[in-house]
């Protein structure tokens, strides 16, 4: 490849201002003896320098405002489901709460404090079973409840 | 002012990491000229821009938590606004993102010699906005968008490639690639109209 070969290469990144420090200083070193090659770079530096005169696309003029309007839903949106998950937690906590509550408070009624220590393992396996059940319907019903919600706001947005 | 601009722009979007209403707000405002007008000459239809637009603030919702304050602001927005524009140029026109050459290939060696640039100078002195409209709306997406990023954007090259998703390398020679076509597109415009 020749010089001048290899000068024509770089002239197209020249007008787009990306040589690197040694390029164009070889370029400028080029076309400083070279007409040729200086009125290929006059001519690639006006394809650069056109683009400053293109016609701009106008913006639309609600463009902005619609954009807040779709943040402002997606937003609320999302602390709605961050609500709704508190609120999941909150009911399943409730739940074990209230059946191992009960678990114990059938104990006592029936058999003193001395019955909380006094564990007959069948019985409590029904307990058990019976408020872990309790637990997870409450919960079941609390999410069915919040998607529904959430499809709602979804459709509002 | 550019850089008092930025700066202002990724204390914003500091703030968006937080999710704060506001900070993402005065980003919608700010970015609404230069991102709009990227997606416009990257899609070139008005109310797909508009969409685009739109989702791009969603997608930045979204991602927040992903953002890295340490890092330019833009090149992130702008490579999320790329990454759903090339989405729907995929969906609505497969060809328009490709490359005329594979890339590697030996630029067209009738463009670097090219015959007279003084005519292509005068033309463009003349004509130089219509006919470099012209020229840039024939070009595949991919050669519009880093012309677009560098000499309307004044993007710097790793910025372009952050935006773009591509290696270094290849996005100095896509934009090399881009220039001799959008010349070769010029040359034939200003021999039409002869």
């Amino acid at each position: 490849m020749s010089d001048h070969e290899r000068i024509s290469g770089l002239l197209p990144l020249a007008a787009a201002g990306l040589l690197d420090p040694e390029e164009e200083r070889v370029l400028r070193r080029h076309a400083a003896g070279c007409a040729d090659c200086a009125a290929a770079l006059r001519a690639w530096q006006a394809i650069g320098a056109g683009f400053a005169a293109l016609p701009q696309p106008a913006v639309p003029r609600d463009l902005a405002a619609a954009t807040h309007r779709r943040l402002a839903a997606a937003l609320s949106a999302e602390a709605a489901r961050r609500w709704d998950e508190v609120v999941l937690a909150c009911l399943a906590l409730f739940g074990w709460t209230v059946g191992l509550s009960m678990w114990a408070v059938y104990r006592m009624v029936g058999g003193g404090y001395g019955a909380l220590v006094e564990v007959e393992w069948a019985e409590s396996l029904v307990w058990l079973t019976g408020t872990t059940v309790l637990a997870w319907l409450t919960a079941g019903v609390a999410a069915v409840l919040a998607a529904q919600r959430r499809k709602e706001l979804w459709r509002r947005s | 002012m550019a850089w008092e601009r930025t700066a202002a722009a990724d204390e914003d979007a500091a703030l968006l990491k937080r999710r704060h209403p506001e900070a993402l707000n005065a980003l919608v405002t700010r970015y609404q000229h230069r991102l709009y007008r990227y997606l416009r000459r990257l899609v070139g239809d008005g109310a797909a821009a508009d969409d685009l637009y739109q989702q791009t603030w969603l997608r930045v919702l979204d991602q927040a938590g992903r953002y890295d304050a340490r890092r330019a602001f833009e090149p992130w927005l702008f490579a999320i606004a790329h990454n759903l524009a090339v989405d729907h140029l995929r969906r609505k026109r497969p060809g328009s993102l490709h490359e005329p050459a594979a890339p590697g290939a030996p630029a067209p060696v009738e463009i670097l010699a090219a015959p007279d640039d003084g005519a292509l100078e005068r033309y463009l002195a003349g004509e130089r906005a219509a006919a470099l409209q012209a020229a840039l709306d024939e070009l595949p997406a991919s050669y519009r968008e880093v012309l677009t990023l560098r000499f309307e954007q004044d993007m710097k090259l790793e910025e372009i490639a952050q935006v773009a998703g591509a290696p270094l390398p290849t996005v100095k020679s896509r934009m090399r690639r881009a220039l001799i076509e959008l010349r070769s597109r010029l040359e034939r415009g200003m021999r039409e109209q002869q």
